[in-house]
């Protein structure tokens, strides 16, 4: 192996894992709060994809820019409009974190086929957001790839900002940590579980959007990114914005590297392998709190 | 006047073996239906095993497709490179997917809710690579097929023959469904029952807790895979299509939708869905969109499941008919 | 200022609370006493909104509250101490208390209560960095009235303030509710024993199994047969 050749795959593999880490976070974000494990999350980064597809190059033609706030914007509604119409009714009964459970698998299920209908099989491309490269001698590095990195690097400090500082932010990290003497010191249960899956969505569109220039999108492709989201979010820690960041940045490599020298239908087995061997040794993640 | 509800609740079951007996007869032997209710009968015994894990034992298996998955390769594999016969094979589909269960639960029972559900769907995934990679052995995403099927006579236990093949379906679900019944009401399970029900207990159950977890683990692995082997001597190929997603959701949500830890609530949520699956079937690409659609607004209107709602019925009867009631009781 | 009108509350199908009636005026301090689990706890959860009763109503100022959310409860200048203290556990001292002042209509005199709560509890302005779950019995349960403060509350429902703690600290702890209460906040209380505090309470009630069973002055409680054989075995 070369200097430059594994110098690239690093890079690759950081900006890869910048990605799993923004979509680690919103699975980490939603359960903390709300302590759902929300399986709609890959589907809202698949129909996120199609979203951005449709107003780009599929169809809206719009400046890639405005496409992108768009997206976002919606994501946002949709996360709200989710929670609003499918988790709150759930909630009037005991035992419901276990439907929700069933209820977010199976609008996954929905979503995903309804991709599946509207979009056809045949996969579609989204542009990157910036062209171009930047070289140093061998190495390598797209200009889209240092937006993302940018981009996961600033939303992770955002975060941590709007959890510490921010009154609501820390109303919803008080949710996490005590629901009930959240409720009992006033904060509006239903609106705080509203925004957190709107946040969440967020996150997943981000991702999305920053992803999928460089895969193709098609029904299912957000439940590639789930599944390692969510290895992402337990090795990391559940609850630990920096394990989850730090978490994905190995695991990524790992793949990267493994996808390279062995082969692409590797990678996922790898990933759970390594969780496993972690759980193993360590089963609260990196670093978990409980 | 417990006595008395266990017995009716012992009837009812009966009854409904009855009427399952009697089906094909009142069908007369219509092979469309027949096949999609044996599909129905393995359905239900795979939620069965799953729901005794996750509803009464409370182990969160993401696994249980993987443990019919191994059943039904181990199974396939063995009757056709080594010439076993079904009758032979079958069973060792479920030793090998009970040994499989145990080593899993040696590793993750210990962990916390979420983390068996990673580790036990990393066997889902791992198991959906190896088959893929192991091509020459496994077939590879085409699968195997060939092997010796499950023959008396000349009948074989497969959908060309409904009336017989529906009549062995039964008969195994009978066995296994009776198997998972008793171990519901064994001390175990009814330990499991009060620990869900009630904290102290889970304290007085004590270290035990791991130990009566890892046996219902292992023993709902070997239903699973058991019935995994049966499932494949039925369809004559075995493929790794077994472990996609829109299965694993489907099995989920049968014993989600019939009451999580509620029996049988599996078995009524595994016929429903494979109907309404197989009622959607004209509606193509729609289908699981449909499907999906009718589980969240069906879960959102009963959440608990369908066998929830006669308990979540009595207390709003109780109440309105308020102390008449409480008297009666007590008399 | 509060009234409690026959409610029956369940948990599932086991009524906790049967017909329940309780009222406290403008300014008092009312104590309900009882043995553990006979329901103390689920009368003041009924009243601040964390259950809902299945019949009877609260009424709060007037205003119907039984239904409502408890963050609009909150908002009207109701806040419910709980017995487990339901603390944040790792934020500090000072966010929790920043938190309890979180309804919009106690944000405005986030500082003046600040300085109130420090003013009554000292220690806690010292340990105002630390981590909530770091704090001993007798400190969480000042921080959990002292965030219940932070809420700009005219009515305080507190839940066994005694429990598990020494009997000096309880005294302190009674001390101070009597002050804050002096100074205009009414305050319904759940005890275990009527013992302690009666010289502090305006009025009594004693419940058992769920229902309200003697009602009167803390002399006429401790006169009473009946509290008597509860509370002192004679």
């Amino acid at each position: 192996m070369t200097v430059s050749m594994a110098g690239n795959l690093l890079i690759a593999g950081v900006a890869v894992g910048a990605v799993y880490a923004i979509m680690g976070l919103g699975l980490s974000y939603v359960y903390g709060i709300t302590k759902i494990f929300n399986y709609t999350q890959g589907a809202f980064f698949t129909w996120a994809a199609y979203i951005a597809w449709v107003l780009s190059s599929g169809f809206f033609h719009l400046n890639y820019a405005a496409a992108v706030i768009i997206t976002v914007a919606t994501m946002f509604l949709i996360g709200v409009g989710y929670e609003k119409a499918v988790i709150r009714p759930l909630r009037r009964f005991p035992e419901w974190q276990m439907t929700a459970l069933i209820v977010t698998l199976a609008s996954a299920m929905a979503l995903d086929n309804l991709a599946l209908a509207v979009f056809g099989y045949a996969p579609k491309r989204i542009p990157h957001l910036i062209k171009g490269n930047f070289v140093w001698g061998d190495f390598l590095i797209t200009r889209h790839e240092v937006v993302t990195l940018v981009a996961a690097l600033a939303i992770m400090f955002l975060l941590i900002l709007f959890l510490k500082k921010v009154r609501e932010g820390m109303a919803m990290q008080g949710m996490a940590q005590e629901p009930v003497g959240a409720r009992i010191v006033g904060i509006p249960i239903d609106k705080m579980y509203s925004y957190s899956f709107g946040i969440a969505t967020v996150l997943a569109g981000i991702s999305a959007i920053l992803l999928a220039p460089k895969i193709l999108i098609y029904p299912t492709v957000g439940w590639v990114v789930f599944i390692k989201a969510f290895v992402v979010m337990v090795f990391g820690g559940v609850g630990s914005i920096k394990g989850t960041v730090i978490a994905a940045f190995i695991l990524a490599t790992v793949e990267v590297f493994v996808t390279y020298y062995i082969g692409g239908i590797w990678g996922m087995p790898i990933f759970i392998a390594v969780l496993a061997i972690m759980l193993i040794i360590r089963p609260r993640g990196l670093f978990g709190t409980w | 006047m417990v006595v008395n509800k266990i017995g009716r609740k012992n009837a009812l079951l009966l009854g409904g073996v009855l009427v399952l007996g009697l089906l094909p007869i009142a069908l007369q032997g219509n092979a469309r239906i027949l096949n999609v209710l044996i599909a129905a009968l393995m359905w239900g015994v795979l939620a069965s095993a799953w729901d005794l894990c996750m509803g009464y034992a409370r182990v969160f298996s993401f696994g249980h497709l993987a443990f019919f998955t191994i059943g039904a390769y181990t199974a396939g594999l063995t009757a056709r490179q080594l010439g076993i016969p079904p009758l032979a094979a079958i069973p060792l589909g479920g030793v090998t997917a009970a040994i499989f269960g145990l080593l899993i639960g040696l590793l993750c029972l210990r962990l916390r809710g979420v983390y068996i559900a990673m580790v036990t769907f990393g066997l889902h995934m791992v198991l959906q690579t190896v088959i893929i990679w192991g091509r020459d052995i496994t077939g590879g995403k085409t699968g195997v097929t060939g092997f010796a099927p499950l023959q008396i006579g000349q009948y074989i236990f497969s959908p060309s023959y409904p009336f017989f093949s529906y009549y062995i379906a039964l008969g195994i679900f009978i066995l296994l469904l009776f198997i998972i019944y008793r171990i519901i009401n064994s001390p175990i399970g009814l330990a499991f029952v009060a620990l869900r029900d009630s904290e102290p207990y889970a304290k007085s159950l004590g270290v035990n807790e791991y130990k009566y977890k890892l046996i219902v683990f292992g023993i709902s692995a070997f239903i699973a895979g058991l019935i995994g082997a049966v499932y494949i001597h039925f369809y004559g190929i075995i493929s790794p299509v077994t472990l996609d997603i829109p299965i694993f959701l489907m099995v989920l949500i049968m014993f989600m939708l019939g009451g999580l830890g509620r029996f049988p609530g599996a078995v009524i949520g595994a016929f429903v869905i494979t109907f309404v699956t197989e009622a959607l079937r004209p509606l193509l690409l729609w289908r699981f969109v449909a499907l999906g659609a009718i589980v969240v607004a069906v879960t959102v209107f009963i959440p608990g499941g369908l066998m929830s709602i006669p308990e979540r019925v009595r207390p709003f009867i109780r109440r309105a008919f308020g102390r008449r009631h409480v008297e009666e009781e007590v008399s | 200022m509060l009234e409690v009108d026959r409610i029956d509350t369940y948990y599932g199908e086991f009524q906790a609370l049967k017909e329940v009636s309780v009222n406290v005026k403008e300014g008092e301090l009312v104590v309900v006493f009882g043995p553990n689990g006979h329901g103390k706890s689920t009368l003041l959860k009924t009243i601040c909104g964390l259950l809902t009763p299945a019949s009877g109503y609260v009424k709060f100022d007037g205003e119907q509250i039984n239904g409502m959310p408890t963050q609009k409860i909150v908002g009207m200048g109701m806040v419910y101490i709980a017995e487990d203290r339901h603390l944040f556990p790792d934020m500090t001292v000072l966010e929790n208390l920043k938190l309890g002042a979180y309804s919009p209509h106690a944000r405005p005199k986030e500082a003046e209560n600040l300085d109130y709560v420090f003013q009554l509890f000292p220690r806690l302005k010292d340990w105002r960095k630390r981590n909530a779950s770091t704090l001993s019995g007798g400190e969480a349960r000042m921080l959990a009235i002292g965030r219940g403060l932070m809420s700009a509350a005219r009515f305080l429902a507190i839940d066994e303030p005694s429990l598990g703690l020494a009997p000096m600290v309880r005294r302190d702890v009674f001390r101070t509710i009597k002050e804050i209460n002096e100074t205009g906040i009414s305050v319904l209380m759940v005890e275990q024993s009527v013992v302690q505090i009666s010289e502090m309470a305006d009025r009594t009630y004693l419940m058992e199994d769920g229902r309200i069973v003697f009602e009167g002055s803390k002399d006429e409680a401790l006169k009473d047969e009946h509290v008597k054989e509860v509370f002192l075995g004679i």
